[in-house]
């Protein structure tokens, strides 16, 4: 046993030793990206499938002769949704690998890191939409990747207005929201254009970022009786608000945030799935938009029995942004260099797997266009397509 | 080299160190240490500060928890304090650091003495569920109470100033944080030489003696919450300025939890065990995140794996540790030493 033992611990640090001597052998000249995702942590089930996105997109464009004949490169660090930890690889990011662009996770990390890219200007291309990060004069280097968060709780605000018929009063609506930064975000966003429309906000409710069981919260909810209710959480948080508000025998018509549901929602909240509508930023697997077809092959030839979520295609569409914009500093690559040329982005298409991409220097909100999902009978079925004019008075709320 | 113990004189008995060569040796560490900002790189150098935050926490819970056993994992909620108050003294009253750290860790003392108070009629177990409850109190107070703390946008903290100079950099920083961890280190040793430090261990090892043979448990067992809470409000007006933003995500109950395992690790009820656990419990994932990184440069497709293997990996040294080695690092230093100390003898 002592011998085999030996012999194991060997090969391992074998292995662990080729692993650290080969950034010597690594071609010169590549471009290194800063790659920060959430293994462990609460939104694990996101991160496995954006890390993987991400690790197949830049396996891609590399095969397709990476950046103007330079290779792209992740430095990868897992960090469990823990800030400190996101610091410590950021300053490692920033001293060792000299990255040009760092692929922020969710909103820990970039809150935590909002004064060092800045400092650094290092751009910060983050999978956290909150509409804080959307105004340049704050926030500089950060670019949302996606439709913020204050956007989509307005544009779930219209809808409501714009799908209201009964003449004789105010539809009422209410908040459901997780008890921390990403789940806070757009709630006073959301408070303030609801007064200016014209809909009714009866109730509040907040809800813990690991949730069990919303009965509670949803109880006091029924009697406030509200006609629509708006969920800003996590994916792993929303069945168990819809599952308690079916046993509840809530008559409210829900609408999700992006990141709150995907292809499992319907699977996860079974029949208490039905008739929900939900925010997409990006499109689902199989749909079909010009991209999906590439994504799918990639995904069939290196890893087929792997999952394949809303998340993995995020996962691609961040790092297609980001080659875009090393694309196009061409010779100026530094950090300033790349965040003009995300700055240079109009209509950007994204395979079709978003709304297409703007970013200006005066605006850091990539699209206000979003599609509304309505899941009917176990399948996300696309209802319509909504826009909200690029009203510079609510960048960064 | 030492042979035998031959003492004629109370203090010699009570001398930290025997000889003059661990002294020695303490002044080259020390030494060493000063010029360590100038060689090592910012990483490097963050990990090193992490380090000694939680040197001075991890000192702080085995006070607590090893020398009087009072199990409390409200640790997190305690460094939330300490920071926050650290950055609001600077923010809204425009205190200089010097003088806000210390003030911070004076109220982290009081909260620390309050929610220290069920522990005069619990033990164990339930007195763990009861300091919960100052955690569960202290996130709610931070999300909520905006006006102060940011609430859920955060805090920046402000660039401390120390005669006009910036210490807004990792290498500066150093120097305050070892200012603060050398001492707090010494003091805790000094602190189980005298009568306080006995009255802890009494209390640990059997309370209703203590409380017969005259040990005030009321008046200790408060005091060791707050010198507990104190050490940790150090570390989290450190911790404050070393992050440079605060915000409610920061401080969570897996902060608590990597306290109480780096005394479990390291060893409870010993000095040197908190400098080990902490040592270990920073450094390990670092070296992880490495070889991860590293590999997933090779092995593209390995990167999930690995990274998700930290928390199996600490799961496994815990448990390891608690079968082989239940008193921790300190105690396989001990037998490392006295093995050379002794050879080519046994004992």
């Amino acid at each position: 046993m002592h011998k085999s033992f030996v012999y194991v611990c060997s090969v391992v640090l074998l292995l662990v030793g080729f692993g650290m001597l080969s950034p010597e052998a690594r071609a010169q000249g590549s471009i290194k990206l800063g790659n920060l995702v959430d293994l462990t942590g609460p939104t694990s089930d996101q991160g496995k499938d954006i890390s993987q996105g991400r690790i197949d997109a830049v396996q891609y464009f590399n095969q397709k002769g990476g950046i103007n004949g330079k290779k792209l490169e992740l430095v990868s660090v897992e960090y469990g949704f823990q800030p400190p930890r996101a610091v410590a690889a950021y300053k490692k990011f920033v001293e060792e690998d000299k990255v040009l662009l760092v692929l922020g996770y969710g909103t820990p990390d970039t809150e935590a890191l909002r004064p060092y890219i800045t400092k650094d200007k290092i751009p910060y291309l983050s999978g956290s939409y909150s509409g804080h990060l959307t105004d340049p004069k704050q926030t500089p280097y950060n670019f949302p990747g996606g439709i913020d968060y204050s956007t989509q709780i307005r544009i779930f605000l219209n809808h409501v207005k714009e799908t209201w018929t009964d003449t004789g009063r105010k539809p009422r609506v209410a908040f459901i929201y997780a008890d921390n930064a990403y789940g806070r975000a757009p709630i006073e966003a959301g408070r303030a254009y609801a007064k200016e429309i014209g809909v009714e906000l009866v109730d509040e409710q907040i809800i813990p970022t690991v949730l069990t069981d919303a009965t509670s919260q949803l109880l006091n909810m029924k009697k406030k009786d509200p006609d629509f209710v708006y969920i800003n959480t996590n994916t792993q948080c929303v069945p168990v608000v819809l599952k308690d508000s079916l046993k509840l025998g809530l008559k409210t018509t829900y609408v999700v945030n992006n990141y709150g549901f995907d292809e499992r929602t319907p699977s996860l909240a079974g029949d208490a799935a039905e008739g929900v509508m939900g925010i997409a930023d990006v499109a689902f697997w199989g749909d079909d938009v010009p991209g999906m077809q590439t994504l799918m092959d990639f995904h069939k030839e290196s890893h087929p029995n792997d999952t394949h979520n809303s998340p993995y295609m995020r996962g691609w569409l961040w790092v297609m942004v980001a080659v875009e914009a090393l694309k196009r500093t061409g010779d100026n690559l530094s950090g300033e260099g790349v965040k003009e040329a995300l700055e240079s982005l109009r209509d950007f298409d994204t395979w079709g797997l978003s709304q297409p991409f703007t970013y200006t220097p005066e605006d850091h909100r990539p699209t206000t266009k979003a599609r509304l999902y309505t899941i009917k009978g176990g399948k996300l079925i696309p209802t319509r397509a909504v826009e909200l004019p690029r009203n510079l008075a609510w960048l960064g709320k | 080299m030492t042979c035998g113990g031959f003492r004629v004189r109370y203090r010699d008995d009570e001398r930290i160190f025997d000889t003059h060569l661990p002294v020695a040796g303490l002044l080259v560490l020390i030494g060493a240490l000063s010029v360590v900002p100038f060689i090592a790189s910012t990483y490097w150098l963050d990990v090193l500060n992490r380090i000694g935050i939680a040197i001075i926490g991890a000192i702080g819970l085995n006070i607590l928890i090893g020398f009087t056993g009072q199990i409390s994992i409200g640790h997190a909620a305690f460094l939330a304090v300490g920071a926050y108050t650290t950055a609001v003294l600077e923010a809204h009253l425009g205190l200089p650091f010097y003088l806000a750290i210390p003030a911070a860790a004076l109220v982290t003392a009081v909260f620390g003495l309050l929610f220290g108070l069920p522990s005069l009629r619990l033990k164990g177990l339930y007195l763990a569920i009861a300091t919960l409850a100052a955690h569960f109190i202290t996130t709610y107070v931070i999300i909520h109470w905006e006006g102060m703390t940011g609430g859920v946008l955060g805090l920046l903290v402000p660039t401390p100033t120390l005669f006009g100079l910036a210490l807004d950099s990792d290498a500066r920083i150093f120097y305050v944080i070892f200012a603060c961890v050398i001492p707090a280190t010494f003091f805790a040793k000094n602190l189980f030489r005298t009568k306080v430090g006995r009255a802890f261990i009494a209390i640990r090892d059997r309370d209703v003696a203590a409380q017969v043979i005259g040990v005030s448990l009321f008046k200790y067992k408060l005091l060791a919450f707050s010198i507990s809470s104190f050490y940790a409000g150090i570390a989290g007006g450190l911790m404050a300025h070393h992050s440079r933003i605060l915000f409610s995500d920061a401080f969570t109950l897996l902060v608590a939890i990597d306290y109480l395992a780096m005394i479990i690790i390291g060893g409870m009820g010993s000095i040197l065990g908190s400098i080990f656990g902490a040592i270990f419990m920073t450094l390990l994932p670092e070296i992880l995140k490495l070889t991860a990184t590293s590999l997933s440069g090779v092995y593209p497709q390995s990167f999930g794996l690995i990274a998700s293997s930290r928390d199996v990996i600490f799961g496994l040294a815990i448990i390891t540790f608690l079968i082989f080695e239940p008193e921790g690092l300190a105690r396989i230093w001990m037998r490392i030493r006295t093995y050379w100390q002794l050879w080519p003898y046994a004992y």
